[in-house]
């Protein structure tokens, strides 16, 4: 299920809503360890049982490294291969066959496994969890349910942020709910609805109208489609992020920020700090640190980058743009640490807003392609490859979505964070507060009875 | 206390609004069929074991976008219409109007945005070989957004009609009698006249009117006065620009019927569908004038075949043509014996065949220019 549909909202929230708050605090775990089940298995009941081997997996990893000091170790790397090769199954195995199958003396036919989803959120936070009690960075979690309600949680489920089982352990048997949480939690929710309902799904249309014109991309319009995903893929995720974080404290849970303003970084480094950082914090502390992180000399440092930067790159979809992705992130990000830092701290702030932007931009462009002679085609497109600057068609749905980008690229910035600090204490903030949910609730149910079109990107991950 | 309570007046709004809409779904009842959408609204899931694990039953309730197919949770939301209108409006505040299908045009019109012309050339081609074989002429309605053009908002596309006018004159070959409608309905519209509806896609009466004139010229006809016609006036016409634009605040046209004089001029029509012909003593439909979309008063809307008979004229003629002959069809039915008018979109037999066996001469081919330069029925025309 996904929380920008009606069937969520109208159907799903109330009813969890209330089961939640009317059972008494001790079951409410079992609560919600069951509707986060219903939550999964909605449109795939299958894969139910997966989620449910995953979590039997960790558990008694979990149980094994806490008795035993002397085979820790083999329990440790058993468990995490066992949840890797779900993962590899389940996400790659189409990417690897058809990998082999460019080899002229294999020929293997196989229908890969439709992917389950959120399968590389819940496994990430499932074996964060075996690995934290590996380092005894947190105690053994004795009951299956609550390790069972941590990993199927589902605000976070299928989108984020990655939660570590050592952020929410105390949560997890100890929580309160209270009004001010619940309030906090419904205008995050709105906030992060409206960012995928009014903002994400329009520009989704825009780069959608702008490239079904049929004549291909003009200069302009070809910048501009950039703009329409670059816009897209950070009001998706991080709306997404919102409604998940919000959704958590209506049950009184706290989730880490997983977005702060990445379009706004100075440089590439500065973007990875402030772009889902749940994503970027896991491969820091369970796999570049691990390698080695900065200590062991700077050749090591940069291989522990790019072994990083694959994987991330990777994390992101079965598919080898991908890769480029990743890669062409370890090279700036290398390229950075070496020597690009120093200049850009010296220069102008605006140099590095703008060095930024249009890599982060051109990342996109990369990241949005899967096939590669498209890729080619679009990339050559933004330099002029295609004549044109716009064609008739391009320059009228550029000109309809021209104030819905101004305020897209507004609210990538912190300003109304800034603005509604300011007044939130004030005695009329309250009102502002209730004007801003009627407007979004009509606003988003408005859009989402009106369209069926509700694409939904992140799905492949 | 009650300041206390106050600051969570946000949180007490957001859930009166979420859980009247979830008891208003399941309580209010429920309609089978959407007028305005004209299409019926998804079944009642069927809640069983089977259903549930096939991944089928939440497809009913969600919907299936590939398949197409609306959900029945937000076919059947409470105040669905509301919504959709709302939505409208708030993206045409905006300037957002890309994604919709219609311009929001000055003075109430609601106007359909230009057409693609995949089939121009393919359509050309079958018209010149067709008129091998009998006598045909050509006539071709303009869009309203090329005709009304002054009242198009700023950011428009142009319409193609001008030089898909052009290309008929030059690529028809001689055996094609072409009647030129552009400059008739420019000149109509000049001459203060309406000759689309503001709400609905099609011309009007008057419009026909004039084509109907204009194209006695070319088929050699006497076209009736208008004088001659008792003309009765239809309020409250909510056509399919207005149901699918969303945008409900506009204002509805009124119809016009013009009727001959003398009822009694023993006008028959008979329908075919599939196997089975029923036989009617009137062109008019009336029970449709009650419908918020009134067009289909005419002749019924569309039929697969047609037959108008007059035994008070003489000769035949063979119509093939989209929505738009229906409001013309009524005129020229007191000037034929017998019209038989074919919808290629749902006639798949074999078009002379049927003029043989008719013993037909004379064809008519009458489409809107959207409907000429995109329909494929008509590359079965032979």
């Amino acid at each position: 299920m996904v929380f920008s549909s009606l069937t969520f909202w109208f159907i799903y929230l109330p009813l969890v809503l209330v089961l939640y708050y009317v059972t008494p605090k001790k079951a409410r775990n079992i609560v919600l360890f069951l509707v986060s089940l219903a939550f999964y298995g909605w449109g795939e009941p299958v894969y139910i049982s997966l989620m449910l081997i995953t979590i039997l997996i960790n558990y008694i990893a979990g149980y094994l490294i806490s008795k035993s000091q002397s085979k820790k170790k083999l329990w440790l790397i058993l468990s995490v291969v066992l949840n890797l090769s779900f993962l590899v199954f389940f996400k790659y195995s189409g990417m690897i066959v058809s990998t082999l199958n460019l080899l002229p003396f294999i020929n293997i036919s196989f229908s890969a496994p439709a992917l389950p989803i959120g399968i590389s959120f819940y496994t990430f936070q499932a074996m964060s969890y075996t690995i934290d009690v590996y380092r005894e960075e947190c105690s053994v979690q004795k009951n299956p349910l609550v390790l069972g309600t941590y990993v199927t949680l589902f605000p976070q489920l299928i989108a984020g942020p990655i939660v570590r089982y050592t952020d929410v352990e105390t949560q997890l048997t100890k929580r309160k709910e209270t009004l001010e949480k619940f309030k906090s939690g419904v205008l995050l929710f709105l906030a992060g609805m409206g960012k995928k309902v009014l903002l994400a799904n329009q520009f989704a249309l825009m780069y959608k109208n702008l490239s079904e014109t049929g004549d291909g991309f003009g200069v302009l319009a070809s910048w501009a489609g950039l703009l329409a995903l670059t816009l897209q893929i950070y009001f998706d995720f991080s709306g997404y992020s919102d409604m998940a974080r919000g959704l958590g404290r209506m049950i009184g849970f706290e989730f880490m920020v997983n977005f702060n303003y990445p379009y706004i970084s100075r440089s590439i480094t500065e973007f990875w700090r402030r772009w889902h950082i749940s994503l970027s914090t896991w491969f820091r502390d369970y796999v570049y640190i691990p390698l080695g992180g900065n200590r062991k000399g700077f050749k090591r440092q940069i291989f522990n980058l790019f072994i990083v930067w694959l994987l991330t790159g990777l994390w992101h979809g079965a598919s080898y743009n991908f890769v480029l992705w990743g890669l062409y992130f370890f090279v700036i990000l290398a390229c950075e640490k070496l020597f690009l830092s120093k200049i850009l701290n010296k220069a102008p702030k605006a140099v590095g807003h703008i060095y930024s932007i249009v890599l982060i931009m051109l990342g996109w462009a990369i990241f949005s392609f899967d096939n590669m002679s498209e890729l080619t085609a679009f990339l050559g497109s933004l330099f002029g490859a295609q004549g044109v600057v716009a064609t008739e068609a391009q320059a009228s749905v550029m000109l309809s979505y021209l104030p819905i980008c101004l305020a897209g690229c507004v609210l990538s910035t912190p300003l109304i964070k800034v603005l509604y600090e300011k007044v939130r204490n004030a005695k009329y903030a309250v009102l502002l507060e209730t004007a801003f949910c009627i407007v979004i609730m009509l606003l988003c149910t408005a859009s989402l009875v009106s369209e069926s079109y509700n694409p939904f990107i992140y799905f492949r991950f | 206390m009650k300041n206390k309570f106050i600051k969570f007046l946000p949180a007490a709004v957001f859930l009166v609004f979420t859980f009247a809409f979830c008891i208003l779904i399941f309580v209010l009842p429920k309609k089978d069929f959407s007028e305005m959408e004209k299409r019926y609204l998804a079944d009642t899931p069927d809640f069983s074991a089977k259903n549930l694990f096939s991944g089928e039953l939440v497809k009913e309730i969600d919907g299936d976008s590939e398949a197409g197919k609306s959900g029945y949770v937000s076919d059947h939301f409470p105040m669905r219409s509301f919504f959709v209108g709302f939505n409208s409006y708030y993206n045409l505040s905006f300037g957002n109007t890309a994604n919709s299908d219609y311009y929001f045009a000055k003075d109430g019109f609601i106007i359909t945005k230009p057409y693609e012309t995949p089939r121009l050339d393919t359509n050309i081609e079958v018209i010149n070989n067709f008129s091998d074989k009998l006598n045909v002429t050509l006539s071709i309605v303009p869009s309203a957004g090329n005709v009304l053009e002054d009242k198009l908002p700023l950011n428009h596309i142009k319409y193609k009609d001008t030089e898909v006018f052009a290309k008929l004159k030059t690529e028809l070959k001689g055996s094609v009698n072409y009647c030129d409608l552009h400059k008739t309905m420019k000149d109509f519209y000049r001459s203060g006249e309406a000759p689309y509806y503001k709400t609905d896609h099609h011309w009007t009466t008057p419009a026909a009117f004039a084509a109907y004139k204009e194209l006695g010229g070319v088929l050699g006809y006497t076209p009736t006065e208008e004088s001659d016609f008792k003309k009765t006036e239809y309020k409250d016409f909510y056509g399919t620009t207005y149901s699918s634009s969303g945008y409900f605040l506009a204002k509805p046209d009124t119809l016009l019927l013009w009727e001959q004089g003398d009822e009694s001029s023993g006008i028959t029509v008979e329908i075919y569908e599939g196997e089975s012909v029923e036989e009617y003593d009137s062109m008019f439909f009336e029970e449709h004038l009650t419908e918020p979309d009134m067009y289909p008063v005419f002749l019924d809307g569309n039929h697969s075949l047609v037959k108008i008979k007059n035994p008070q004229a003489q000769g035949k003629l063979l119509v093939i043509k989209d929505s738009y002959a229906h409001a013309l069809v009524p005129f020229l039915a007191e000037n034929y014996g017998e019209i038989v008018m074919i919808d290629m979109r749902y006639f798949k037999e074999n078009v002379s065949e049927l003029c043989e066996s008719e013993g037909i001469g004379d064809v008519l081919i009458l489409y809107s220019i959207s409907n000429f330069c995109t329909d494929t029925g008509l590359s079965f025309l032979e």
